[in-house]
């Protein structure tokens, strides 16, 4: 009798078709898994801090899901100003809040624009808040610079 | 202003005693280096400071005073602490204060002078900032944006702001060098207090290095002689040596250990960081190298590859000739010039034959050159790869051949085409203005250019099928040549020890700084603590780079993809300099 015609044969055949499916499969698994880490570790942003110290500097703080932070510290004597600017977005109109820097070659000049809470996204509102209280700050901070 | 008081963690838990340090007075920062303990003489507080000053060249200063008591200091003890300020005159003079055993902490700010004529704060109006002494002093605070032109370091730091911080702590090494184990007059506490840091191997390196690289920098300048030597400038040898890529890193690597094992000392931290990211580069490829040669010399598998090559090698010439004899009856079942299809498929096949030839008459000596090759592993890795890309650039010469002669061929009848579709159409291209200008033409012009657009239009297929095979061919081994450039250039220019220092000693490449609250009260001095936040990675890869060989492609995708329409020749590892159409 014909092994490979036999049910033996089909059998042997439908076996490793079946090893062959779950090596994939599993590799498919992995991958996604793999995918599903790099996502919280690299793009999935839980927390955003804003932490502005008076005379030292602005401190803005990502939380990723998988608990790895990302500061960036911005001296005082760069920052320029904070506003909350606005831009069209696909049908509309969202409003953030941004960190102006001076330009070290020409100081009345702006060198960047920082954005600030680009994964939270925060309403008009809660940006108001926020901008407020960074100007209180700024403001102090420009009285005592300039008072001899 | 808000006075900045930067403390080192080191000193927390120490003795009350003296705060020495530098007042930034454009910050309004005292950045505290050391804490002197009592008893001294004051003459020889001022004479220490004098000498730090004169070493470091930073601007020395008794700061205040700072207590670490059981209680908060009675009475008289506060008043023996304001009145060290009259022997130490320093406006704003600092007196710091912790309770022994508890977290709270006091800090008073006293002027001489009117606060307000110096700038300086109100009592409560204090920063308390702690700061690990030993991770800022061995960091490098890196430039939030380095400039394209310049290599990292290269330009001065800036002394504004908390890079003030840092080049203080960095200048003053002088001021750690006193220790509890020296007799000198004076007891400081600082991150060195407890013994200064050092390794019996680091110094007998240290001196050990000095001899050999003295003898390593001889025998190399002998070897850089020797390469340079006339004879080497001969037009074949010359020619030879700009073609291979194991001459080319073969140079790289001579200019690599010429650089590492000179006897300059590397003038700023950047060149310092380039010399041992040199080092490990060599090191590394060098125990890459001999490892290979050890699994080749292990189980004679040198003699089972010679063994292997020749069958491949005809292999591949017979693989060949069945594509050539593909392609002179009907490929794909298109319909070819006969004669042109036969012309061509002769001439390719005579080729291989050649090449057969070639090979048998190679054999006998190609376990020898493998053995050589094999031995030429211990100048490193990426030396054996670059023999290994030659070879294999040797092997395919005739699949080399080909394309050349089918691109030619192609690029004769594309321009041939292009120049009589303008005649076709009244029209010529103007050589001197660079464009495309009307031309009145003779019915001879008109008609025999008709003709011979016509024949080569005709023609073009055939033409162009050897041609598109010999290059998917000649593409598939540029594709291998490239990985293997791939891999040698990411061993030269990795930069190895930045690397591994970014993963074992983050704090030492330094991207800026991040504080956390420690402490916020009313009534109570601000207390935070400044971390380093270490350099990303990418940027340490991109700032500390290695210079490559220059093998890397000189083409980008677009110009590549309209080279291959046109049947212009592609040497993705030569500079247009070099290039020999």
């Amino acid at each position: 009798m014909d092994a490979c015609g036999g049910p033996l044969g089909n059998l042997t055949a439908h076996v490793w078709l079946s090893l062959q499916n779950s090596m994939i499969l599993s590799a498919a698994i992995f991958i996604t898994l793999l995918g599903l880490l790099g996502y919280l570790h690299f793009v999935k942003i839980d927390q955003e801090t804003l932490l502005i110290i008076d005379s030292l500097g602005i401190q803005m703080t990502s939380s990723y899901a998988s608990g790895k932070e990302s500061t960036t510290f911005i001296e005082m004597g760069k920052v320029k100003d904070v506003v909350i600017n606005e831009a069209i977005y696909m049908q509309k109109v969202i409003y953030y809040l941004c960190i102006l820097l001076k330009d070290p070659v020409e100081p009345p000049g702006i060198s960047e624009v920082v954005p600030v809470f680009q994964s939270a996204k925060p309403r008009l509102d809660c940006l108001i808040e926020v901008y407020r209280s960074c100007q209180e700050i700024l403001a102090h901070q420009k009285d005592t610079s300039t008072s001899p | 202003m808000l006075l900045k008081a930067f403390f080192p963690t080191c000193c927390s838990s120490v003795d009350s005693g003296l705060l020495v340090g530098r007042w930034v007075p454009e910050q309004s920062s005292a950045v505290v280096l050391a804490v002197l303990h009592f008893p001294f003489i004051p003459a020889q507080v001022k004479e220490l400071l004098v000498q730090v000053q004169r070493a470091s060249r930073v601007g020395m200063a008794v700061l205040g005073t700072w207590c670490h008591s059981q209680q908060e200091p009675e009475e008289p003890l506060g008043h023996f602490l304001e009145g060290l300020g009259t022997i130490f005159p320093h406006d704003p003079w600092l007196q710091l204060c912790r309770e022994r055993g508890s977290k709270s902490w006091s800090c008073k700010v006293s002027c001489q002078q009117a606060p307000a004529a110096l700038g300086v704060p109100c009592e409560d109006q204090v920063m308390l900032i702690f700061y690990d002494q030993r991770k800022v002093l061995l960091s490098r605070l890196h430039p939030s944006a380095v400039l394209p032109d310049h290599q990292a370091g290269d330009a001065p730091a800036s002394t504004r702001g908390l890079a003030a911080v840092f080049d203080t702590v960095a200048r003053s090494k002088e001021l750690f060098r006193s220790n509890q184990f020296n007799e000198g007059p004076v007891r400081l506490s600082h991150w060195q207090s407890e013994g200064v840091e050092a390794s019996i191997l680091v110094e007998l390196a240290k001196w050990a290095s000095g001899p050999v690289c003295l003898l390593l920098a001889c025998l190399l300048s002998l070897v850089s002689a020797a390469s340079t030597c006339r004879v080497f400038r001969l037009w074949p040898l010359s020619f030879i040596g700009s073609k291979l890529s194991t001459c080319e890193q073969l140079r790289h690597r001579l200019e690599h250990l010429t650089l590492v094992f000179s006897t300059q000392k590397a003038e700023s931290p950047a060149q310092l960081m380039r010399k041992a990211n040199m080092l490990v580069s060599v090191l590394l490829d060098v125990a890459l190298g001999l490892s290979l040669l050890s699994w080749l010399h292990g189980k004679n598998r040198i003699g089972q590859l010679a063994d292997a090559l020749v069958p491949v090698a005809d292999h591949v010439a017979k693989e060949l000739q069945h594509l050539l004899q593909w392609l002179m009856g009907a490929p794909a079942g298109l319909k070819m010039n006969r004669a042109l299809d036969q012309v061509l498929g002769r001439f390719f096949l005579y080729h291989i034959h050649l090449w057969i030839s070639y090979i048998h008459l190679m054999s006998p000596f190609i376990e020898c050159i493998l053995w050589h090759v094999g031995l030429s592993a211990c100048l490193g890795l990426t030396v054996a790869l670059s023999i290994l890309s030659d070879i294999i650039a040797l092997l395919t010469f005739h699949i080399y051949c080909f394309y050349v002669y089918g691109a030619r061929l192609y690029c004769l009848k594309i321009y041939g085409l292009s120049s009589l579709w303008r005649l076709f159409r009244g029209k010529k291209w103007n050589v001197l203005r660079q464009r495309v200008d009307s031309c009145s033409y003779d019915l001879d012009q008109l008609f025999i250019g008709t003709l011979l657009f016509t024949i080569l239009l005709f023609l073009l297929p055939t033409t162009a099928l050897y041609y598109l095979v010999f290059t998917l061919l000649r593409l598939l081994v540029v594709t291998v040549q490239g990985l293997i450039h791939l891999l040698v250039e990411l061993i030269n220019s990795l930069p190895l020890y930045s690397l591994g220092l970014r993963l074992c000693r983050p704090y030492r490449l330094a991207a800026g700084v991040k504080f956390c609250i420690l402490e916020h009260e009313a009534g109570r001095p601000l207390r935070l603590l400044m971390q380093i936040n270490p350099l990303p990675y990418t940027r340490v890869v991109h700032t500390y780079r290695l210079p490559s060989c220059g093998c890397h492609p000189k083409h980008s995708w677009g110009s590549l993809c309209r080279k291959l329409f046109f049947g212009e020749l592609i040497y993705p590892w030569r500079q247009r300099g070099d290039k020999q159409d």
